[in-house]
Formats: C-alpha cells, sequence, structure tokens
C-alpha cells in the first residue's frame, strides 16, 4: 500500500511537470505550426479559386496610337499582371507580405502591404478583367492601360461582401531582373453591384455576370 | 491504479480547459444612422451619428472599411454617447468606396481623393539616340509623382533646347498615370536637352543624342597617280568629306571599304574606320600595271580612281648564275637603287616547252640575292621565270637545255 501511495504521488509530479511544460514551450509552439499549416492549405484553396477568376482576363482593343506590342509581349504583361493580383490575394488571406516586392512596387506595393496588414483571412475577388493598352513604350518597359473589372471584398469584420464593378488605370514597368511590376494605379470609377444571394460568397461570386 | 487514472484524467481537463474560446455577446439592433466622411491629408475621418436617439445602442461594433484597388482596409470602433468617429490612414489619389457597417446595418459612400503636389519627376527619352535623316522621332516618357507616389494630374513643363541654340517650350498634361509626347529633333546634328519639371519638383534633363544618317556623298582621291612596284611606296588613298544626305559628317567609326581591281583578275577589298568624316589607307602593290580604286560606305559608292604601278625593279637586275642544280639571282637592285629587303619573295614559275606552268615557288631573298634549288621536276620541264615587282626573267632550266 505504501509503495502505491508513493508511485502515486510520484506519477502526479511527473504530470504536472509534463503539463507545466506542454503548456508553456512545445504545446503552443505546437498549436501555432498547426495553424499555420492549415492556413496554409486554406490559402492554396484560395489561390485555386483565383485562378479561376483571372481565367478570362483579355485584352480588348488598344487605345495606343504608338507601335503597339507584340503578342507575346502583351502576354507577358497580362501574365505578370494576374500573377501580381494573385500573390496579393495570397498576402490578403495569410498576411504573409513578403512576395509582395516581386510583383508591386512604388505606391501599388505600398497600397497591397497596408491591406494585408489590415486583417486576417481576408478574401479579395476580382473577375471579368478587360484589359485596353494606352501606352506601351518603344524600348518595352513601361506600359499603361486601364482594367476594368468586377470586385467583391469580405473583410473578417464584416459578414455581407462589399462589391462593385470599377476601371483602374494602371501603369507597370519592368524591372532590371526582367520582371515586371505594377508601380501605380488609380480608381477612375468605381460603381456599386450587389451580389445575388447565394452568389455573395468568395468561390462563386465570380458567376455573376459583370457588365459593363 | 485508479488513483492514477483519475490522476492523469483531471490533468488532462486541466490541460483542455485552458484552450476554450471567450463567446461574443449577440449584437444589439440598431436603427438608421448618418454618416459623415472627408479626406484631410492622408486621412480617411468618418463620423457615424444616431439619427434618431438610441438608435445607435451604446457598445456596437462601428466597422469603417474601405474598398481599394489592392482589397479591404478596415478600423472598427465601438458606439459612445450615440456617435463614432474613425479614421483610417490612406494615400491613394482617385475614387475610394466605403462602408460603415454597424450591427446588421450598412451605408456606403465615395470620397474622391486628389494627388498632392508634385515632389519628384522620372523622365526619359526613348530611344536614347536617333538619326537626323528621318525615322521614328524620339519619345518623351515622364511621371511627376507626389509624396505617396500618386501622379498629379497637372501640367509637366517641358523646355526643349535644340544643338543650335534654339529652345521651345510647352506644357503636357499625364493620362492614364503617365506623359508621352513626341520631340521634335531637327536637323542637327549635336545633344538634344529636355528639361522636365512639374510643381516645385527638381529639372529633370533628358538627354538625346542626334545622330547623323549613313554615308551618301564622299571623294576618294590618291594625291600620286603613279607607284613603283617594289613594296616600298605605294599610293595613299584619301576618303574625304564623308557626309550623309543632309551634309553632316558620318559617325566617327562607321565603316569605310575600299574596292581595288588590280592586273591579272587582282581584287581587293579593305574595311577601315571613318574619323570626322575622312578615312586613309596606303597601299603599296607588287605588280606592275593599271589599277582602280573605289569605296563603298552606306549608300555611297564613289566615283572609279585609275592609277599606275610601274615595276619597281631596276632593268636587267634578274643576272642568273648557275651553280650545278643551284641558280642564283642577284643582287637585286629597286629603282630607287637600294637592294630589295631580306625577305622579300621571288616567284619562280617552271615552265613546259610549251609555256605552261608545271609548279610555282616563293623564293627569298637574302642579302639582295636569291637562291633557287632546282627540285625533281617533271620530264616536261624546260624553262623557268622568275618575277619580282613587275619585272620578270625567262631562262632555260639547264645550260645544256636538254
Amino acid at each position: 500500500m505504501k509503495s502505491r501511495i508513493l508511485v502515486a504521488l510520484m506519477l502526479t509530479g511527473l504530470l504536472t511537470v509534463l503539463g507545466g511544460m506542454l503548456l508553456t514551450g512545445p504545446w503552443v509552439h505546437l498549436q501555432e505550426r498547426l495553424q499555420e499549416a492549415a492556413l496554409r492549405t486554406e490559402a492554396q484553396a484560395v489561390i485555386q479559386a483565383r485562378s479561376l477568376d483571372l481565367s478570362n482576363l483579355n485584352w480588348t482593343p488598344d487605345r495606343t496610337q504608338y507601335v503597339p506590342p507584340a503578342e507575346s509581349r502583351r502576354d507577358e504583361l497580362a501574365d505578370a499582371y494576374k500573377k501580381a493580383l494573385l500573390e496579393l490575394s495570397y498576402a490578403l488571406f495569410t498576411g504573409d507580405t513578403s512576395g509582395l516586392t516581386t510583383y508591386f512596387a512604388q505606391a501599388a506595393l505600398d497600397d497591397a502591404i497596408r491591406a494585408a496588414a489590415s486583417g486576417n483571412q481576408q478574401r479579395f475577388v476580382t473577375w471579368n478583367h478587360r484589359l485596353a493598352l494606352h501606352f506601351y513604350a518603344p524600348q518595352g518597359n513601361i506600359a499603361a492601360f486601364a482594367d476594368s473589372y468586377c470586385y467583391a471584398q469580405w473583410a473578417a469584420a464584416t459578414l455581407r461582401p462589399m462589391s462593385g464593378r470599377r476601371s483602374v488605370d494602371v501603369v507597370m514597368r519592368l524591372g532590371e531582373d526582367g520582371q515586371w511590376r505594377v508601380h501605380q494605379w488609380r480608381v477612375t470609377l468605381d460603381v456599386a453591384l450587389a451580389l445575388r444571394r447565394g452568389l455573395d460568397n468568395p468561390e462563386s461570386a465570380r458567376l455573376w455576370p459583370c457588365r459593363s | 491504479m485508479r488513483t492514477v487514472s483519475v490522476l492523469a484524467l483531471s490533468a488532462i481537463l486541466v490541460l483542455s480547459a485552458c484552450r476554450t474560446q471567450p463567446v461574443e455577446a449577440p449584437t444589439p439592433l440598431v436603427g438608421p444612422f448618418q454618416v459623415q466622411a472627408r479626406e484631410v491629408s492622408g486621412k480617411v475621418l468618418v463620423k457615424v451619428l444616431d439619427s434618431t436617439r438610441g438608435s445607435l445602442p451604446e457598445g456596437t461594433v462601428v466597422t469603417l472599411e474601405l474598398a481599394t484597388p489592392a482589397g479591404p482596409i478596415t478600423a472598427r470602433t465601438v458606439v459612445k454617447n450615440g456617435g463614432a468617429s474613425l479614421s483610417l490612414t490612406y494615400h491613394r489619389a482617385g475614387q475610394l468606396h466605403y462602408r460603415v457597417t454597424a450591427g446588421q446595418r450598412s451605408q456606403r459612400g465615395m470620397l474622391r481623393l486628389e494627388a498632392g503636389s508634385a515632389v519628384r519627376i522620372h523622365a526619359e527619352s526613348q530611344p536614347r539616340a536617333v538619326r537626323v535623316v528621318g525615322g521614328p522621332r524620339p519619345l518623351l516618357v515622364a511621371q511627376p509623382v507626389d509624396r505617396f507616389g500618386n501622379v498629379p494630374v497637372r501640367p509637366v513643363r517641358i523646355l526643349t533646347f535644340l544643338p543650335d541654340g534654339t529652345s521651345t517650350r510647352r506644357e503636357a498634361t499625364p493620362r492614364h498615370l503617365l506623359m508621352w509626347t513626341p520631340l521634335r529633333a531637327g536637323t542637327g546634328v549635336g545633344e538634344l536637352k529636355v528639361s522636365v519639371t512639374a510643381d516645385a519638383t527638381r529639372r529633370e534633363l533628358v538627354v538625346t543624342d542626334l545622330l547623323p544618317g549613313a554615308a551618301s556623298s564622299g571623294v576618294l582621291e590618291a594625291p600620286a597617280q603613279i607607284a613603283w612596284a617594289d613594296a616600298q611606296g605605294g599610293w595613299r588613298l584619301d576618303a574625304e568629306n564623308l557626309r550623309d544626305r543632309r551634309g553632316n559628317e558620318i559617325v566617327t567609326g562607321s565603316a569605310v571599304t575600299y574596292i581595288g581591281l588590280g592586273p591579272q583578275d587582282l581584287r581587293f577589298m579593305a574595311t577601315v574606320p571613318a574619323i570626322d568624316g575622312e578615312a586613309s589607307l596606303n597601299v603599296a602593290p607588287l605588280r606592275a600595271g593599271r589599277y582602280r580604286f573605289f569605296l563603298q560606305a552606306g549608300s555611297l559608292q564613289s566615283a572609279r580612281v585609275g592609277l599606275t604601278a610601274r615595276p619597281g625593279l631596276r632593268r636587267g637586275s634578274f643576272r642568273v648564275k648557275r651553280q650545278g642544280r643551284v641558280i642564283i639571282l642577284g643582287p637585286l637592285v629597286t629603282v630607287h637603287g637600294a637592294l630589295v629587303d631580306t625577305g622579300t619573295g621571288v616567284t619562280a614559275t617552271v615552265l613546259s616547252a610549251e609555256g605552261r606552268s608545271l609548279r610555282e615557288d616563293v623564293i627569298p631573298v637574302v642579302d639582295g640575292r636569291a637562291r633557287y634549288e632546282i627540285p625533281v621536276l617533271p620530264p616536261k620541264a624546260r624553262f623557268i621565270r622568275f618575277a619580282l615587282f613587275g619585272e620578270g626573267v625567262t631562262t632555260p632550266l639547264f645550260k645544256d637545255s636538254r
């Protein structure tokens, strides 16, 4: 009987020590790691959905009087813009802004970092992008174009999305590292657009017709 | 054993209790409210007031949400004394839609943000250098930006200085966040300097090189018409007045090609760089006869210049001396009275009785003499001909001419 009590006492002590360790160091750390992994998995789903949103990002007839760029150059530009929007969605959802500098610079980078820091798991969905080229530099290093699209945003603080149809002027420059970056943007027109119930979630908003 | 399991269970319970999350209180019902929004030096200020007393219950969470091109930016606060004020720092010029949400109600509005005054300007010309004889004009691309990277839609002042000293002043306003305008390059060669400024920015100087076009006119001249084919002298061929079609000297370093046609279907070509619209080439002929030279550069093909090369060896210089199977020539003396340079090659051609060439050798001159050791030859070989500087001598291979 005495030995039993002794064993019980020893076990209690051991459990107390173990519990204390779990509560402070490794347990909290493990929890953080699990949350991070879960967030990354969710972010992957977000990016996949965004790729679908941006699958029909198209050029419309140019509004430039200068030599139009070759089709391949145009694709390069649109591709970089698309990747920038994907990276932005990732940063807004995860709060990880480390990848933004690859696709944004100057004023647009400031805005992107500012928005990513504004909340957790924010969703910013844009669809039906229509690009119209205003200027393409003869040396192929500066492009100014207008982008018209529909957007919907879900900030963590509110349930209903804020959505609209807008036109944005965008300036992109080719960096010395061969990467096109969004440098400036300006909303020239924004019109409220209510999403129908049932389509007001980030996965299906793109099904809502967006016509200008 | 039971004690142990009880203890373990209680420890797990204690651990899991530490992880439960607090539960949020349900939001109270909100009535109509008023929103006043304005932008003051980079800050969006929003005031929320209850329309009727008590329509905004104390403690209600009020959210301000901006719809920016980079996504949402939000701020939250709670209602105090029937109102709330929120502020968000936001600098981007353009239309800005916002939404204020309190409880189940929300209200949307729009602000128009203007860019501040430009603090710096980015300008470049594309391309950096142009030809003044035509082709595309240089394009000035400029972008003034304010403190926060916005592009103000206000005139950019452009001051253009042409190489001839004239200057023009004009203004252009950025459209679509960028200003671009073609520049008038004129016809003179030099530098086109453009000073660009907006608001109170420092002047940005953009320099475009105005280069002459390709050569379209020029002359070829030879001061001496006659030269001796003695490997010493020769002609100097001067290409002069190499100019484009507007009369500008061609760019230093442009290629000028001399093409020469000589006796016995001799063809000759040499490319040299032009310097200050001129080029020069020294040619020493090794064969006597008539030569013709002309120039090629850009679209220019000059008139032909005819020149004469006279034999460079003193007549009778080819004295032949035999020592068995060895033939010794010389002493070989040039028309100027000097011994022919050591190392100069004398051409020795073995001929048949019909004059057909059977073999050709080049033998070097050593101390003014050339030594030819007769090799094993085909049986038809009868004569040998020596030639140097346009002079020659033909002699039987052997004294006892078989």
